[in-house]
């Protein structure tokens, strides 16, 4: 058969159908006589089944619907008697036999033109008595399901309903499996073929690949994120990743409808799995959308930044130039701020995702180490749709994975311990997000073993972080794990990070102005709150005067404002002054050292009362209050060598530059200072 | 150094092969993508790999020559940083 | 681009042969597994098309036999088979298949999937 001629002509084609299907009935009727002497036989009914099987293939590619209809009937029986349902005896044998001999009838009406041609309608229900006995339940007609298979009908994907043909964005995530290679596709076939379905944006994710002395060639170290431009729908799209199945881990996810004629950036990885409930809710969310390039965003922000500038400059030059407040101008520039206000506050929400994007990375995180870790957990997130600056959101990731990491790794017991305390054996953990006074807190919740302040405390004194004897409430001993060195690489597993300790965290979350609190109890479980601000761009603070200078402090970390009296601080060690304060007293720091100029500091008149996310508070001395307004913040970074104490810059109403105190950084100073008093009691 | 010639199909039955001529180079990667039609995703790893180590090592990575279809290939699989300095065929 | 079909019905074969040298491939034909087997040698396809319910080997059969040959193991192999079975498609993944499509025969389905699995 080797030499077979291929032959072109359809009608040709048609005519070896008709040929083949003389041989296959030939056989069939060979094996149906002698079925009758040896009932028992599988092979045979498995030929049997086979012959009609290709004759309705054939038929079916000609659209001989008759023919295809009766050998579907007769081969969804033959096959409850190939699968052992059924048991051949003689009276079946002769039911064959008379569907044979139909069979024969409708490919000769076929072979001379006809086509119409009624099977006997007892054969039919001896047939269809077979499949009744079969099930008790009312049988569905072959016809109905499959044969719209037979015919195609049901292949028409199902398309979602869409009036003109919308460009849409979809973002999609693949990660590709080795499984995926060795059935002998390609990521290459995949991306062709979305590229055939619109414009595509491919970025690869290389971070995994090891380096070539340590990679293994069939294994998959690749992820690929990109941005189809498209008219189809996401059935289209999903039918491109049917044969693949879980090989290729693909996510699809509907950016939005209506793109510019911008090029598009790749979002913010924004993944959601094709659970067509939740493609149904983004759907309606999207429909009033349009989609912006973040970056002209930012641009918005920032000018709207250089307004709020603007306006402070006009408001200046109005009290230089004595415009009262209640004059007609007063009044159209106080109406304006406020306008300008608004227009800032609807801006940076435009600039908001919700923190959905980071919770669902960290769906991945915790079933990859639960498995790793062999502890069962169960994941609840609340609060997915609380919005987050994208800026805030990108440094979100890193520390809550490590946190998530770790509430499993040190937090939530193996199942077997946990069964012994008398806890369900499935841990569970809590990701809930939410808005509270005007700050974005973000809690991680297990109902793990605790901290354990004893063993904190005992670890802190080996790490040489405390010394013994050091006197510390409940709170400060948690707050130890967030101490550079507390958590080392002897110490890691593999699971919680590779010399990544709750210091980095903590770090990585200030840089956000976010705050960290722990609460837990000893058998119970932790949870950590973070308190995040709802954007970077605008504070609100207090600009003081010292020095001459101008400087702004955030209003969130100032307690309090009193008058100083220099005459009540007193003395407590080499440049070290305490000032009393309610019960007590708190250690005074002068913004007069920090920003390096010498004076006699008698200009020093107010006093701030400043508290960090640990509730430690300190005196901040500076010469004098001017405003207290919200502020754009602008990376200092980028204009400015950078300063220890401050981060950031603002441009004031009269177009001088203010720094913003960086109030972490006065913490650390008072902590050096009390180290060098614990060295000097030495 | 002599320029590593790779052959047309750089698919997924290539990838063994590929590897083990990549590790055997070790003053740097000089590719010659002459003769290149396709490349998988499991051979562009390995190109990503090279890239990598290059870097890291600080030894010098250049696919010199390369083809229309391979451009195309590395173009399509996000690779365009697999061709700075690149020559083209 | 060489393909080789494997179908144990003449009319399947040449249908699918037909359709495909009209797209541009070279076809080669086989009537089972085990002469698909016989087949791949001097022919080397670049993608394979199988029926799977076939005498002496069918498709799953062969699909096995074909990963566990070096110059097969990762060629695309798609079925075309009328069994559309949600049962069957896993056996068929498992089995290492690339795809498969649904008979009946349609001739841009059919070369639309051949691009699929190899441009």
């Amino acid at each position: 058969m080797s030499t077979e001629e291929f032959t072109d002509d359809m009608d040709a084609i048609r005519q070896i159908f008709f040929d083949e299907c003389d041989e296959q009935l030939a056989l069939l009727e060979e094996e149906l006589t002698t079925l009758g002497e040896e009932l028992e036989n599988g092979e045979k009914i498995n030929t049997i089944f086979r012959c009609v099987h290709s004759i309705k293939g054939g038929a079916a590619a000609f659209g001989m619907e008759e023919l295809v209809k009766f050998s579907h009937l007769f081969e969804s029986v033959l096959d409850l008697f190939r699968s052992g349902t059924h048991s051949v005896t003689n009276d079946s044998v002769s039911t064959f036999l008379k569907c044979k001999d139909a069979l024969f009838d409708i490919v000769a009406a076929f072979k001379n033109g006809g086509g119409d041609c009624e099977v006997a309608p007892d054969t039919i229900s001896e047939l269809e008595s077979y499949l009744h006995s079969e099930t008790s339940e009312p049988e569905q007609a072959p016809e109905d399901a499959e044969m719209d298979d037979i015919f195609g009908m049901a292949f028409a994907p199902v398309k979602i309903a869409i009036d003109a043909p919308i460009e849409q964005n979809f973002s999609i995530t693949l990660t590709v499996t080795p499984e995926f290679y060795e059935r002998g596709d390609d990521v290459r076939n995949i991306l062709i073929a979305l590229e055939g379905l619109g414009q595509l944006q491919v970025k690869v994710d290389t971070d995994r690949v090891p380096l070539i002395g340590d990679i293994f060639p069939e294994q998959s170290y690749l992820t690929w994120k990109l941005l189809l431009v498209t008219q189809k729908s996401q059935v289209d799209i999903e039918e491109i990743f049917e044969w693949s199945g879980d090989d290729l881990q693909a996510t699809i996810t509907l950016a939005s409808e209506n793109v510019d004629d911008a090029p598009a950036p790749l979002p913010v990885a924004v993944e959601e799995k094709t659970d067509p409930q939740v493609r149904k809710s983004v759907d309606r969310k999207d429909s009033a959308t349009v989609r912006v390039d973040i970056q002209r965003i930012d641009k918005l922000v920032d000018l709207i930044g250089e307004l709020v500038i603007n306006q402070g400059a006009i408001q200046s030059q109005m009290r230089r130039n004595k415009v009262h407040g209640d004059s007609v101008l007063g009044n159209v520039v106080t109406a304006q701020e406020q306008l300008i206000h608004e227009l800032q506050e609807n801006v940076i929400t435009m600039r908001a995702y919700p923190i959905k994007t980071v919770f669902q990375k960290l769906g991945r995180v915790v079933r990859e180490t639960a498995r790793l870790t062999e502890k069962q957990v169960r994941l609840v997130l609340e609060g997915e749709d609380t919005e987050v600056d994208r800026s805030i959101l990108e440094k979100l990731s890193d520390p809550l994975t490590h946190m998530v990491r770790n509430a499993i790794d040190h937090g939530i017991e193996s199942p077997q311990v946990r069964a012994q305390a008398g806890k369900d054996p499935e841990g569970l953990l809590r990701l809930r997000a939410f808005q509270r006074s005007g700050r974005i807190i973000v809690e991680i919740q297990d109902d793990g073993a605790g901290l354990d302040p004893d063993r904190i405390y005992e670890k802190a004194i080996e790490k040489k972080i405390i010394e013994r004897g050091q006197r510390l409430d409940r709170d400060e001993i948690y707050s130890l794990i967030f101490e550079p060195g507390f958590s080392t690489v002897a110490e890691v597993t593999d699971v919680s990070g590779r010399g990544v300790g709750m210091d980095v965290v903590k770090q990585s979350l200030q840089q956000i102005n976010g705050r960290i609190f722990i609460s837990s109890a000893k058998g119970k479980g932790t949870t950590f709150s973070i308190s995040l601000p709802f954007t970077l761009s605008v504070i609100e603070g207090i600009i003081f005067k010292a020095e001459g200078q101008d400087f702004v402090i955030p209003v969130n970390n100032v307690l309090e404002t009193i008058i100083f009296d220099s005459r009540k601080a007193f003395h407590i060690g080499e440049g070290k002054y305490g000032y009393p304060y309610r019960d007590g007293y708190l250690s005074v720091i002068y913004a007069s050292d920090i920003i390096g100029a010498s004076s006699d500091g008698l200009n020093q008149k107010i006093c701030f009362v400043i508290e960090n996310e640990n509730e430690e508070k300190l005196a901040f001395i500076v010469d004098k209050i001017i405003d207290h307004s919200r502020f754009v913040v602008k990376n200092l970074e980028d204009n400015y060598r950078k300063i220890a104490c401050f981060s950031t810059a603002t441009i004031l109403g009269d177009g001088n530059v203010a720094f913003i105190l960086d109030v972490e950084f006065l913490f650390g100073e008072l902590l050096k200072k009390r180290e060098s008093s614990l060295e000097e009691r030495v | 150094m002599e320029a590593l010639i790779l052959p047309e199909l750089l698919d997924t039955r290539y990838s063994v092969a590929f590897s083990d001529l990549l590790k055997k180079q070790e003053d740097g990667f000089l590719l010659d993508g002459g003769s290149v039609a396709r490349v998988g995703g499991l051979c562009f790893q390995l190109l990503v790999s090279a890239f990598t180590t290059a870097q890291a090592l600080n030894v010098p990575f250049e696919i010199r020559n390369v083809s229309e279809g391979m451009k195309e290939n590395l173009l399509l699989l996000g690779g365009d940083f697999l061709l700075q300095g690149a020559g083209e065929a | 681009m060489n393909i080789l079909v494997v179908d144990d019905s003449r009319t399947m074969r040449d249908l699918v042969s037909r359709e495909l040298r009209n797209g541009g491939y070279e076809v080669e034909t086989a009537e089972d597994g085990i002469d698909a087997l016989g087949k791949i040698k001097g022919f080397s396809p670049a993608v394979i098309i199988t029926d799977l319910n076939m005498p002496r080997m069918n498709g799953l059969e062969l699909t096995q036999a074909l990963r566990a040959q070096a110059e097969t193991k990762f060629v695309p192999i798609i079925f075309l088979t009328t069994e559309s079975g949600d049962e069957l498609r896993r056996a068929a993944r498992e089995a290492g298949a690339t795809g498969w499509i649904v008979k009946p025969f349609d001739g841009p389905k059919l070369l639309a999937a051949v691009r699929r699995v190899s441009s």
